[in-house]
This record gives structure tokens, sequence and C-alpha cells, in this order.
């Protein structure tokens, strides 16, 4: 009775209110409420609304205790649909009067005549395939029916009614009946349940359950870490990726990659990489911001890959951009990030007096003629007297930055209406090199590397079964550096040496020169090199542009049969690219010895000698440009249904064609359009989601072969098995709640031979070699060279693959994946190399069908989420891939004898060297051992060889015929990363490793001191060499050489290093505040090796190329809605 | 009607796509060239010609030349080069460094190319036809030449091989002695289709004349000891050199009658140039220095476009790093000072009255390294004076006159102490070894009318000799001394030289010390002859090879003087040159077969030693 006259009074008094406030009714309708409570008291969730919303609330408590505990989970749902939610089945119900919510006691219905509406329609899936078997139920009702195979249903409902459309793995919703007759539905899969993602496959998507070949996806935000390319994630976020990056110079430093490793030695070994539906090159992958990606998938088994046919051999990888949604306001992301990035590790060298003592120790050493440094210039050098008469120079420190500044900015918006939808991204990326700047130019040539990239993306539902999309990908990309080539910057700097000259002298004669140091009897205008002169004399600026532009539509068949539909995209790239490089003479001085003269001060006085003669100093501009342009075309008729809810079947039927064309062709062969068409069909069946099989195929014409051998069928054919949705596992799903079997088998070909096209003609250049007569030595005449003969039986490669897996969810929270594979690449290109040279074909290649590779491996996955409470998550991902391949066969000579030189048996890009034993003692041991045919004396200290072959040949002697294979290849057979990531209430964590292991490398072009250059010297090398002072036999370095002395730096197993490494990659730590959060991370941060001289990810080679880079980042990233 | 629209629309999509399908891979056009193309006119024909001189060695480029400058004769500053390899004894089976074997049977190949096609050219006149045969034939004969000189017995290919024969039927190599018969013959069916002499734009191809000077000079290798079982007098090499199959494959026994045969080739060869008006360049009407008529003689016989000596020539341009260049005294680092002979060589040279220096009685061999006064003023080594005119107009030494054209100059008094104009300084290249400088084969000319960039111009490029009447005539008087018979004749021949020289006859400077009547100081003497006459000409790393005596000549480091000195007391010391040297025997009398090839062809079996 006490609460009856409360509530009166409080009516009154909010009547009033309301009409002195004249709110407005239809405001409440924009109030949004989001309430997640699993049986929770209508008590509580009414609380939780007031707070929410700031609406009143009145209710009677006695009425309220009545009410049912409500499940109820809603984001940002309108206020009168939430609270319709909160009280279905209860016996309360309610009312909003201005801004106040009234509880009342449902009033006892009625009897009154029932209007009942016939509502139909048909349940879809994300990708617009209808699903059988979803309950249709219409709330409060007992009315429940089910979709039928083509996902339609029919209902009776009232006015106002809910109907609810529920279905395994996906999420319930509930529409109410508002007269219209026709009520369709999406469902969107439960993020809860992985089983039904989607993934996109070869010219479509499917979901996973049904997927039965091999293939990776990735979340995009995976794939974000502190560098401007896309490729340098790859590596250990994908099983069966192999990746590795070898250069850290900007604008060059993306990943080279394969997917399972390398099968062939044709030339063509990198993935085909489908960015919307159109293959696009590397280069365009990398200037992909991760915020644009939407999916990310590599395609590895036949399965998978068939359908492409001609280029899938080697793996297929599918990007796909975002799309618009059909939001009330659009979201908008925004990332700013600003980093600093320095060399991982600086080849360490020998200071300039040091240098002196060991070039002196080589020429004097080995009697080879060259004059030694006098210990005047060595102690004077030592004694710092004079940096300009002595010079000691660092050239390293001297010409680089210890570190570079890079930034980032991506901006993108997403949103749309029922209609139209639209996703618009923007990307400025700049990454900065490490060269100095100096005052003596007027321009900066360090390297600068700025990219804006644009993806626009535009869908329009032209009618409901019509669907037309847009999507342009703009990449821009600004360079400007130094006129040379940054590489070869850098050897300027490894193949000078500190002593011989200073970088310039001061200007005090009034010369109109730069007077740059440098030393007579050098290659280069009479005189050596000076790397700080060639580095400044220029700079450059190449510009590129890059645009794709894809329509592609869909229009909905089912008309003519239910479940079919066809599709065309149309797609156009086109890369431009103009350089310009202006660049000036240098003019090298020297001091002048004889006019060297020290006063009693302790000064110097000196006339200056130019050497060579003298060249122009006014820059000189030279141009290029290049560019191409790709046209793509396919159709395709899809169809999907489900018989009697149980049986789908799926169809796909496509043709595509492609040209491409280079803009400034540099001969004509590169004139001709590059032209590819072919067809690829699918078909595809499952009972139940348990029994699943798919068959595919492409069948491809290659313009590379004769037009007899043009066309190659490419079937392959899987079946999986999803052993957990069987009746009689059910009493494992709660430990085991997936479990799938897959295996597949099928053929996929490859056409690119290398960059060779047309190999099946001949090729005559009529006026390739000649020959001048003439007693004035004037007249001259050009003939034909025969560069290739002709062979009309030249075909497809083919790729068989196999392969089987299994994919494994534990606990619900640990999922696991592998994968082992195997493939027989066989007629693989190659040139002929047994023709003998006496037949006079030298030089003229002649291809064949002839190689043969095996490859095989495993790739696996483990992923593991745990929540350790509502605060605090975590979850580790790891992945492992293992490929090793090895030749069967290869057109070599017939090695009867010398078996220990093939190829076959081993991986390709296996190394091939002698066998280092250690240095020799001394002449006498020298004498008695087998003769060192390598090249040069061999002298005490030299490296020793095995003679390997002496049992075959009985020959006592060491020649390229006793190399052997060794180490492991030079590509990684195993790659692997793992890391975890922890989130505490507005901190997140996360780090990643990532290694290599099975690799080798050989060390080379570091040797002291190069036959016409004056090289520095490596530190190690100086630590431990062979000397008579220090006769170790075992030392890091054999006897110094001034010229490279061909016994000790070919190839052998004493420069074999194992290139494993492991490191880590990625660490980073955000904080959330609202819709921002900010984050630093780091990029390489560590590396663990045995190979200590430098970065061993960059190989072998010298060290001193630009160096890969360790980055330090701090960012922002906003988030609107 | 909608869903005929569809149909309609879909039924037009692929009857497109289906017209465009079997055209849209046919991209290359027919246009393109073809081998038919390589004979399709007059022009197309002549172009092919000149593609089958191509694979020639170029004889005075480092990079090619394997004989030029890698014998003792001098000693180089370019011993990071690649034909400093050789006198280092660095090359090996499995790096050659210079290796003809595939180029010289590449060219081979499209010779044989030619005579299968050039008779379908439209156009051309029958005599040309013949005449491009006439060439190739001479071709196909002067590279087994080539091969055979380098590698002994070699594969002799006759045909276009067909590159689909099956690896087992891979040919082995040819003996020796069929392979000089292989040549000799088809130089012989080359000479019958040639002309004895080509002139103006033809001037460098083939001649019957120059094929009968090569067939002598093949004949001449193969009477001699390497490949003749020795000479007779020692044992050959080669007992254990045979094929797979067991055959022997350089004679192992000495047959004396090789040597009539190389005497009577030689003298059919000479009386058929002279008969075409070759002979020995003689009253050079060129002007300039040298001042002295026989050294200017000897001068420019080699550099004389218009030298009547010259039998055949390598008319191919030289360039800016080659041979003449790097001869020429040190001017302003575009003159690379580095072509040196050795002491060795330096003592070659006859006195001035035509003996060895060691058997001439009036020059005072015991203090030949003393220091005396140069002719043209100031200190040299006595071993410098009192010498040949060849000696004098090929050989730049401490204080002598080099002719050449620099600014304001005819010549450049060369000095070769430490700090002197071209001493060594402070330099690591650009420099002599030996503190002499070589002076055959440049042009006096060089040099004229340029500032600082020296490179050869049109007026001081000259066509290199292959084959000239010198050497024919020293050719035929080694067969003659070696096969005994006619010892006068064989000194008739040799005087011609040394008259040209202008030293006396054989009998005049030898009638003093006792005479020259024996086969052995004959031998001793014609090859010393040859050795002076035919210096920096390609001949020397063969000759050597041959008499088999390269072992003791180019095993040893080189002598110079000591270029570090600073004052003629130091200077004028005999030192050994710092390079290495080194010879292999028997292994580096014959070049090697690069070690690929031997693994192609199990027929083929690797020269010995490698």
């Amino acid at each position: 009775m006490k609460d009856k006259i409360l509530l009166t009074m409080k009516f009154t008094i909010i009547i009033l209110l309301s009409t002195l406030l004249q709110v407005s009714a239809s405001s409440y309708a924009q109030k949004r409420i989001t309430l997640s409570e699993k049986n929770g008291s209508l008590d509580k969730i009414l609380k939780s609304i007031k707070n929410q919303s700031g609406y009143n609330v009145f209710f009677i408590q006695s009425d309220v205790d009545k009410a049912k505990p409500i499940n109820i989970d809603v984001k940002e749902m309108p206020l009168e649909e939430a609270l319709k939610l909160c009280f279905l089945n209860q016996p309360l119900t309610f009312s909003i009067e201005s801004k106040t919510i009234v509880i009342k006691e449902r009033p006892i219905p009625a009897v009154r005549k029932s209007f009942f509406i016939k509502i139909s329609g048909t349940v879809r899936d994300e990708i617009g395939q209808p699903i059988p078997g979803v309950t249709v139920k219409v709330i409060g009702t007992p009315k429940t029916v089910i979709t039928n195979e083509l996902g339609k249903y029919t209902i009776e409902a009232e006015l106002k009614e809910m109907i609810e459309f529920s279905y395994l793995g996906y999420k319930t919703k509930t529409v109410e009946v508002k007269g219209l007759e026709n009520i369709d539905a999406v469902l969107e899969p439960d993020a809860a349940n992985k089983l039904d993602e989607v993934a996109v496959v070869g010219f479509g998507k499917q979901k996973k359950i049904s997927v039965v070949g091999a293939l990776t996806t990735i979340k995009p935000e995976e794939l974000r870490i502190p560098t401007s390319n896309l490729s340098n994630a790859l590596a250990g976020k994908l099983a069966g990726v192999v990746a590795f990056q070898r250069s850290g110079e900007p604008g060059a430093d993306g990943a080279s990659f394969y997917i399972r490793g390398i099968s062939t030695f044709s030339g063509a070994t990198s993935p085909l990489i489908i960015l919307d539906g159109v293959a696009v090159s590397s280069g365009d992958l990398n200037a992909l911001a991760p915020e644009v990606i939407e999916s990310f998938s590599i395609l590895k088994d036949a399965t998978a890959t068939a359908i492409y046919g001609s280029r899938g051999a080697n793996g297929v990888m599918i990007v796909t951009t975002k799309s618009g949604k059909d939001l009330d306001r659009p979201r908008i992301n925004l990332r700013i990030e600003n980093s600093v990035s320095t060399a991982t590790s600086v080849p360490n060298f020998v200071d300039g007096t040091r240098f002196m003592e060991l070039y002196n120790e080589a020429v004097i050493g080995r009697s080879t003629g060259e004059i030694p440094y006098t210990k005047n210039k060595i102690d004077g050098t030592r004694a710092n007297l004079d940096p300009l008469v002595y010079p000691n120079v660092n050239w390293y420190d001297e010409m680089f930055k210890s570190s570079s500044q890079n930034r980032s900015v991506n901006f993108n918006v997403l949103g749309g209406g029922k209609r139209i939808d639209y996703f618009m991204s923007g990307t400025y990326n700049q990454d900065n090199g490490m060269l100095k700047k100096f005052d003596l130019n007027s321009y900066d040539n360090n390297i600068s590397v700025k990219r804006y990239s644009f993806q626009n993306n535009l869908n329009a539902n032209l009618t409901s079964t019509t669907k037309l999309s847009l999507k342009i990908n703009t990449q821009l990309r600004d360079y400007s550096g130094p006129a040379s080539s940054a590489s070869s910057i850098f050897s300027n700097a490894m193949n000078a040496n500190g002593v011989d000259f200073p970088l310039l002298f001061p200007n005090t004669s009034g010369r109109n020169n730069i007077l740059f140091g440098g030393k007579t009897g050098g290659r280069i205008n009479g005189g050596f090199i000076n790397p700080f002169a060639q580095m400044v004399n220029g700079y450059s600026n190449n510009f590129q542009s890059t645009v794709i532009a894809t329509v592609d539509g869909e229009q909905k068949l089912d008309f003519l049969t239910n479940g079919l539909s066809f599709k065309a995209l149309a797609s156009f790239k086109n890369w431009s690219s103009t350089n310009t490089a202006r660049s000036r003479g240098v003019n090298n001085f020297e001091i002048n010895q004889s006019s060297l003269v020290q006063k009693p001060d302790g000064t110097f006085t000196y006339n200056l000698l130019q050497v060579g003669s003298t060249l122009a100093e006014t820059l000189s501009t030279s141009n290029s440009s290049t560019g191409d342009r790709n046209l793509y075309f396919q159709a395709s008729f899809d169809y999907n249904r489900t018989f009697a809810a149980k049986h789908n079947v799926s169809g796909l039927l496509l043709y595509n064609q492609q040209e491409f064309n280079v803009n400034l062709p540099a001969d004509f062969i590169a004139s001709l359009p590059k032209r590819s068409q072919g067809f690829a069909g699918r078909a595809t069946y499952s009972y139940d989601n348990k029994y699943l099989a798919e068959f595919n195929f492409g069948y491809n014409g290659s313009e590379n072969f004769a037009e007899s051998k043009r066309f190659g069928f490419f079937p392959s054919g899987a079946v999986g098995y999803v052993l957990s949705n069987e009746k009689f596992f059910e009493p494992l799903t709660k430990t085991f709640n997936y479990l799938k079997f897959r295996g597949s088998w099928g053929l996929v070909g490859n056409d690119q031979i290398g960059g060779a096209r047309f190999v099946y003609l001949s090729d005559v250049n009529l006026t390739g070699q000649g020959f001048t007569t003439g007693l004035s030595q004037d007249y001259t005449r050009n003939g034909p060279v025969y560069s290739r003969f002709a062979n009309p039986n030249i075909t497809w490669e083919i790729a068989e693959k196999i392969n089987l897996g299994m994919d494994l969810t534990m606990f619900n929270n640990l999922s696991f994946t592998v994968d082992i594979f195997k493939e027989n690449r066989r007629n693989i290109f190659l040139t002929r190399q047994v023709i003998p040279d006496f037949f006079g074909t030298t030089g003229t290649t002649v291809y064949s069908n002839l190689g043969k590779v095996l490859n095989k491996g495993i790739d696996a996955s483990i992923d593991y989420n745990h929540s350790f409470s509502n605060d605090f998550t975590m979850s580790l991902k790891s992945t492992f891939t293992f490929a090793r391949n090895k030749v069967i066969a290869n057109d070599e000579p017939a090695f009867t004898r010398y078996k220990n030189l093939s190829l076959v048996g081993h991986p390709i890009n296996t190394l091939l060297g002698y066998d280092a034993q250690r240095l020799f003692i001394d002449q006498a041991e020298i004498n008695k051992s087998a003769l060192q045919q390598i090249g040069g004396f061999v002298q005490a200290g030299d490296i020793k060889y095995s003679d390997i072959t002496n049992g075959i040949d009985g020959l006592n002697m060491v020649n390229s015929d006793d190399q052997i294979r060794m180490g492991a290849p030079t590509v990684p057979e195993i790659v692997y990363g793992f890391g975890p990531s922890f989130k505490f209430k507005k901190l997140d964590f996360s780090f990643f490793f990532q290694g290599v292991a099975r690799t080798s490398f050989f060390l080379s072009g570091f040797h002291p001191f190069g036959t016409s250059d004056q090289r520095n010297v490596l530190s190690f090398v100086d630590e431990d060499h062979w000397s008579p002072q220090n006769p170790n036999i075992y030392a890091a370095y054999p006897r110094l050489s001034k010229l490279d002395n061909p016994n000790n730096t070919a190839n052998s197993s004493y420069w074999l290093r194992n290139g494993a490494f492991l490191k880590l990659r990625n660490i980073e730590i955000g904080y959330t505040y609202k819709f921002a959060r900010i984050y630093a991370s780091g990029l390489n941060v560590l590396t663990f090796s045995k190979f200590k001289e430098w970065d061993p990810e960059q190989g072998g080679g010298n060290g001193l190329s630009y160096p890969t880079q360790r980055v330090f980042n701090v960012g922002l990233q906003m988030g609107f809605k | 009607m909608k869903k005929l629209k569809y149909i309609i629309l879909v039924t037009l999509l692929i009857s497109i796509t289906n017209s465009g399908c079997k055209k849209f891979l046919d991209v290359v056009p027919d246009e393109r060239p073809t081998e038919k193309d390589a004979f399709k006119d007059v022009f197309a024909a002549e172009n092919f010609l000149y593609s089958c001189y191509s694979p020639l060695p170029n004889p005075r480029v480092g990079q090619s030349a394997i004989d030029l400058m890698t014998t003792d004769e001098v000693v180089t500053a370019f011993e990071h080069e690649t034909f400093a390899q050789f006198p280092k004894g660095t090359f090996t089976a499995s790096n050659p460094v210079i290796s003809y074997w595939a180029t010289l049977y590449k060219g081979i190949r499209q010779c044989y190319i030619l005579i299968n096609n050039v008779d379908e050219t439209p156009g051309l006149p029958d005599a040309t036809k013949a005449l491009y045969k006439a060439e190739a034939k001479f071709l196909i004969a002067y590279y087994h030449f080539l091969l055979v000189r380098m590698y002994g017995p070699v594969v002799i290919v006759k045909e276009v091989k067909d590159i689909e024969a099956d690896a087992s039927t891979y040919a082995a190599r040819n003996n020796y002695d069929d392979c000089v018969k292989f040549i000799t013959d088809m130089f012989d069916e080359a000479a019958a289709g040639l002309p004895p002499i080509q002139t103006g734009s033809a001037y460098g191809r083939a001649t019957s004349t120059s094929a009968k000077a090569i067939k002598a000079r093949m004949l001449l290798y193969a009477a001699s000891p390497l490949f003749n079982g020795g000479g007779g007098t020692q044992p050959s090499f080669y007992a254990g050199f045979k094929d797979k199959a067991g055959a022997q494959l350089i004679p192992i026994t000495f047959n004396k009658e090789k040597w009539k045969k190389a005497a009577d080739a030689a003298k059919e060869a000479i009386d058929f140039a002279e008969a075409q008006g070759y002979a020995l360049y003689k009253n050079s009407t060129v002007p300039g220095l040298p001042s002295n008529p026989v050294e200017k003689d000897l001068r420019y016989t080699f550099v004389d476009k218009n030298s009547s000596e010259i039998i055949w020539a390598d008319t191919r341009r030289e360039g800016v790093y080659d041979y003449q260049n790097k001869s020429t005294p040190y001017f302003n680092s575009g003159a690379y000072n580095g072509v040196s002979p050795t002491i060795a060589m330096v003592e070659q040279f006859y006195t001035e009255n035509g003996l060895p220096i060691d058997k001439d009685p009036s020059f005072d061999y015991a203090n030949r390294y003393s220091i005396g006064t140069s002719p043209f003023g100031g200190t040299t080594l006595n071993l410098n004076l009192k010498r040949e005119p060849r000696f004098k107009a090929w050989i730049g030494y401490h204080n002598s006159n080099y002719e050449i054209k620099r600014p304001g100059a005819d010549f450049v008094k060369v000095l070769f102490r430490k700090n002197d104009n071209c001493g060594i300084q402070s330099r690591s290249n650009n420099y002599s070894p030996t503190g002499y400088l070589n002076k055959k084969g440049v042009s006096p000319q060089f040099g004229s009318g340029q500032a600082q960039e020296l490179q050869p111009t049109v007026a001081e490029s000259y066509p290199w000799p292959v084959a000239r009447l010198s050497e024919l005539y020293l050719d035929y008087a080694e067969a003659l001394i070696e096969y005994g018979s006619d010892f006068a004749t064989a000194k008739l021949y040799l005087d011609k030289v040394r008259t040209r020289a202008g030293i006396p006859t054989v009998d005049a400077a030898w009638g003093p010390i006792g005479g020259a009547t024996d086969q052995v100081t004959l031998r001793s003497i014609v090859r010393q002859e040859r050795t002076i006459e035919l210096y920096l000409e390609n001949h020397r790393f063969w000759d050597l090879r041959r008499w088999m005596t390269a072992e003791a000549a180019l095993g040893v480091k080189a002598k110079g003087l000591n270029i570090q000195g600073t004052d003629d007391a130091n200077f004028f010391k005999i030192t050994d040159v710092v390079f290495a040297r080194a010879f292999r025997s028997p292994a580096f009398y014959l070049m090697p077969i690069p070690i690929g090839e031997i693994n192609k062809d199990i027929n083929l079996v690797q020269n010995p030693g490698y």
C-alpha cells in the first residue's frame, strides 16, 4: 500500500517535469545500451540501464521480484529494443514516458482475435550463401520452423512479435514483425566459434570447417610491426612461409619469401600474390598498411592452388582489402608512428696504423712487388701528427649516421548504408637512410623514401541480387638519394683503407675545385676511389606511381536455378617510374711527397698534385623512365546449394585472361605483350559438415610454348573428415572440441623460366659479333650470334603436390594445425649443360624440361588463449616450418667419376666448395701434399685442402673436381616463430621471437687487400691470422696476401658459416585509454647466433652492405565510432 | 523476358572470349630474325663472313693474348692482370685463365654454317661464294692450328655437330699427326681458292700467302722436339699420354723427315710470297726519328702499315689500355710505363758485331754490369753499349732516347732511378720493374697532337703483324739446320735477316771466333736469331715450348736493375724482380683443357699434369 502511494506521488511529479522540460519523445530511441548478463536479475539490469541512459526507472519492488533471470548480451542497442529483449517472456511489461521507464505487471491478455501474417524469407551467411537448417522461432510462442536447403522458410506471426533465427556457430538474430511479408536474415558467425570463420580461397571464400586444402590465415593486426614492408612481418608468423631480409637499405629492404621453400631451379620461385583478385608484385604487397587488410591467406597445397593453374606452383598469397559496412556512424581510425632505426651491427675494421703493418706483412710475405708503407708513415700515423699528411680515416663513421628517423601515419574510414558502403584509407611512410649530410653541397643526398598509399573501396547493392564494387589502390613512392647506388657506396667504404688519403684537403690555395683526397695508381681516372667523394658527388630522385583499379560485379541468378550466380572482374594496373640522377666529376688530390716539409713547430707544408685529369664539377643529369601496365579480366559462374539440409554442393567455373605490357621495352622480345589465359573450376561436396570432398582444376594456356604445347590441364582432388562431428565422438568433445583430417593430391603448372620468354624459339642476333679489316682498320661488319636453339617440345613445368593435414582444438583454447607435404616437381626448365664446347655451341643455350626436384616438409602452428580473469588475458602463437628439397634430376655432365660435384641428391642452393683441412705448416708439407691447382701460389700458412678424388682418378692434385657439396642450403630449411601477448586491464604487452635454422653461407668479398683495391682489414682477420709470428695452422685467417690468392679465397669449408639465428624480432607495450592506445615497440631488438661478424640474416658477402635495421618505435592509435 | 536477357548476355560473353582464344596467345610475329635471315642477301652473307673472323684471339690485347707479355722477354707492372697469371704459373684446368677452347670451336662451327649455306644467298656471285668458302676453310684450318699449338692433339671438327647427339658418341681427341694433316690439307684447300693479296678494306682477310705461311709454321711446330719424339736427343714427355682406347696421342719417336716437310713448306711459302712482291722492309721513307736508317727500318718494320714484309695482320683497332700505351714512358699518368725487357732478354741481343755478348772478344763481358757513359749523355750500364741496331731500335735503357711524340719534342730521354722521369717514385702501378722499357711496336708518332689522354690515334694505330717474311726465313733456316742437309742455304736466309738488322753475316761474324759450321752451333744461332728478331711478336711463348727449353727460361725470377735505387751506385745493381715465376714441367708445355669439358665428354682425356 505504501509503495503504491509513493509511486503515485512520483508519477505526478514526473508528469509535471516532463511537460516543463518538453523532452522530445523521439529522443529516447537514440539512447544506446550495452548489456552483458548471464542469469542476471532484472533489478541489476535496470540499474545498469538507468546509469547508461540517464533515464529514471519506476517500478514496484514486488513486481520486479517476480521477474525471471535474464540472459542478455547486447552492444550499443537502442534503448527500447534492449528493454524489449529484457522483458521477453517476463510477467512484466514496460513503457517509456518522457525520460522515465515505467515497469508494470503484464496485463493478462484479453482473448482477442489474432492477425497472423504469413512471413517468408531466406537466411544467408556472411558470404551470402543460404543456410539450411536454421531454427526460426516466434518468440513467446511454440511456433518453430527450419529453413530448407535453399535457406528458405515460411512462418506465421502477429504484428510486433519477434522472430528469432538461431543456428549453431552463428549469432542468434531477432527481428520484429512490422507487417513485412518478407524477412531475410543474414547471420554472422559467432566469434567464439572459429570453425565457422570464413577463409579466403582461390577465386572465392569457404567456411573454415569445409576447407580441405592446406591454407594458413593470419589476422592483419599480427602483421603490424614497425617496418614499412609488409613482407618483413611474415617470417615466423605464418606456418609454411620461409622469409628472410637481406638488406636494410630503405626502398630495397623487403624480405625474400617462399611458400614451403623452393622446389625448382628454373628461376621462378616466388609465390603468386593476389590482391583483391588481381596478381600483383611483392612491391605492391609491401606497400600495404596492415589496417587496409581484411584477410590474408596463404594457399599451400594443390587443392588450394591448382585452380590458379599456371601461376600457382610456388604457392599463392591472397590478400583482400577491407570493405565498408552498413553502419549508423562511420568508424574512423588513425595511427601515427615515429621510429628511430640503427644498424643491427657494423663490421669492425682495424685502425690505420694496424692496417699498414698488416699490409706490409702481406707484401713482404708474398714478394708480389708492392711497396710497403714506410716506417715514417706508420710512425707519423700512430703519433697522429697531422690528419691530412698522415690520415687515419674511419670511413664508416665519417660517412654514415648512427641512426635515422622514420615516420608512418595511417588514416582510414569505414562506413556506409544499405545501398552503398565504403572503405577509405591513406598511409604515409617516410624512411630515411644513414648517409650524413655535408656542408660541401647544397643538397642532402641521404636516402629518403616517402610513400603515399591510398585504398578506396566502394560497394553498391544495385538491387537485391546485383552488386557492384570498385576498388582503387594507389601508391606513390618518392625516393631521393645519392647519385651512385647505396650498395656501391658501402662497398667503396669497404674497399678503401684509412691511411691513403683524407676525405678532402682544405682549399687554401684558392683553387676552383673541391680538393678530395686521392692516390694515383688506381683504376678510376688514374687514382683510387675516395668513397666519401663518390658518396657526395650527386643526388638522384626516383618517382614511382602504381594504380590498381578493379571493378567487379555479381549477379545472383537464383531465378535460373537456386544458388547460381555470375561474377565478373576487370582490373587495370599501371606502374611507372621516373629516374633522374645528377652527378658531377670528382677531382682527387694528393700530397706531392717531394714538397713535404716538416717545419720546426711540427706542422707541415706541402703542395698538392692532381690525380688524373681535371673533370668538370658542374652537375650533369641523366634520366630514365620505365613502367608497365597489366590488364586482367575474369568471369565466373558460382553455384552453391544445400539439399536435404545435409548435402552441400558448390561449383565454380571461371575464365580469365591477362595481358602485361612494358612501357619502355628494352628490346624486341620485351616489347611483346605477356599473355596468359585459362579456365578454372571447382566442385565441392560435403555431407553434414562431416565428410568433405573437393575437386579443382586449372586449364591454362601460355604464350611461352609452341602452339601444340601451349595448354596444360592441372587437376586436384581432396577429401576431409571432421571426426569431431561424428556421434560416437561426442563423449570426447569436451576435451577435443574439434578434430579434422585432410588429404589432397594435385598437379600445378609453371610456365615461367627465370626472365626468359619464348624459349621454344631460336634466338639469333644478326649483328652480334664482328670483325674489322682494312689497312686503315675501319671496315667493320657484324654477323650473327646464335644465342638460343629452338626446342618446340618445351612445355609446362609440373608440380605434383601431396598434403596431409590435421586440425585440432582442445580445451576450447588450444588449437593445433599440422600439415605434412610432399612435392614432386618435374619437367623443370633448364639449359643444357652437357653439350661439349667442341660442338661450337658455347654461349648458345638450349632449353629442356629435364629437371626434377622433390620437396618435403612439415608446417605446424599452435595457438593458445587463456583468460586468468576478466582483466588479465594472454595468448600465445607459434609456428614452425620445415621444407627440405632434393634435386632428383639435373642436366649434369655424366659424372661417372666425380659424384661429389653433382647437385643431384642435394637441396637446390647447396654450397659447393673445397674441403679445407687446415693451414699448411711449411714448404716441406706443401711439397709432399697433393698439388693444389686452385690458383695462386701456395705457401706455408695457406689453406690445405683434401684431395677428394684421389681414389677415383689417381691424380695427386686438388682441382675443381675436388669440390664437395657442404653445409645447409642458403635458403633456410627451418623457419619458426613464437611469442605471447598479454592484456592486463588497459595495458598490453607482447613479444615475438623468430628464427631460422639449417642454413649456411660462405664468407666472401672481404679478403684484404684486393687485387685492384687497397681494401681495409676486418678486425677478426687481424686478431687471428697465420703469420711467421703466429704459425697457428687453425688460425681464423690464412697468410695475408696483397693480391687475392685464389687458393685461399676460393669457396671452401674454411669460409663456411652457420647462418642460423634467433631474433627477438618484435616487442611491444601499449596502454589503452578510452578510444586511444599509445604504444612503444621495437624491431630486431636482439639477435642470437653463432656468427658474430654481422647480422647473419644478411647472409654471406662482406658484411658491409647496407645493414639490417634495429628499430625503436612509439605510436598512437585512435579509433572513433 | 528477364531470363532471356541474361542468357543472351552470357552467350555473348562466352562467344567473345572464345573467338579471341586462339589468337590471344600468338604474340610472336613472324618477322623475328631467324637463321634464314643470316644469308638473305649479299650484305647478310658478308656480315656472316665477318662473324667467322670474330673469334680470332686478339694478339695484342692483354685480356686475350696468352703469348705476348708472358715469357722471359719482358716483365710488366701489370702483374694483377689476366695475362700475368701465365708466367706465375697459376693457371689450372679448373681456372685456365685464358682459354681458347670454347671460342675457337665456336668459330669453327660458324665457318661450317657459312660453307653449308652461303650458296643459298640470292644475288651473290659464284666467285664470291667460292671466296667466302675458301676464307671459311682458311679459318677452320687456322682455328685448329691455334688449338693444336695450345693443347697438342685436339678433337678435329669436320662438320656442324648435332646437339641432339647421345653423350656416349662424343668424340675423343685425334692424335697429333692426324691433327697436323687435317690442318695442312685444309690450308692447301683454302689456298687454292684464295687471292694471294688482299688490299684496301679487305686487307686483313685470308690470303693464299698467309695460308702457306701458317701451314709452314704448323709443320715447323710438328717437326720440333716437343711433338716429334723429343727431337731424337732426349726422351719425349708423352710416353704415357694415351687416350682411353690406349692410342698414343703425341708421337714419341723422332722422325727427321718432318723437318724436311717443314723446310719444303717454308720454302714454298717464301717463294710464293716473294713472287707476290713481299720483301723485307728496308729504306723506310717515314719522316722523323729514329735518325739512324737501319734503326728506323727495324722500328717501322712492325709499325708501318705499308710494310712490304707483313704477310698477315690483325686489323682490329688497338685500345687505350693496350700494348702501345702500356709500353710508353711515364707521362702524367696517361702513359703506363710498364712493359720492361728483362736482363735475360737484354743479354740475348747481339753485340754490334753480330755475336752473342759472351762470344764477342771485343765486348767486355765480365764488366758488363759496370757503369759506363751513354751515347746520349749521362751514365748507363756497360751492357747497354756496343750493341746491335735491333737493341737500340727496340729497347729503351737508362739515359737513352725513346722516340715518341711529346709536347714540343720527338723523343723522351728515359731515366729509371727511383725519382727519375720514368722511375717508380711512390707509385704502385705504372712503373718499369727492370729499369728498361720496350720500344718495339710503339709508333714513334705515338702521342702526336695529344696533350694528356694518350690514346692511339688513327695515324698511330697499325695492323698487328701475325706473320711476316722474316719469320718464314727463320722457319726455313731452322728446318734446314735441323734436317742437317743444307747449312749453306740456311745461312743464306739467316743472313737476309741479319743484313737488314745491320749486323754482319753469320760467317763474317763467326769466322774470327772459329766459324759456325756444325749443327749444334747453327741451332743455337738460329734460335737466338729468332729470339731477337721475333722479340715480343707472340712467338717465344711457343718456341720455348716446342724446343723443350721452357723450364730453364720461364721457371726463374726475372732480373732487372734496382729500381728502388735513387743514385747510380744503388741503381746499377742486377736485382731479382720480386714477382714470382713458376714452370711446372712437363705440364706447362701444353695448356690445360677446361676441366668441365673433361667431365662432359667421357672420351676426352686431359693433358698430362693437370
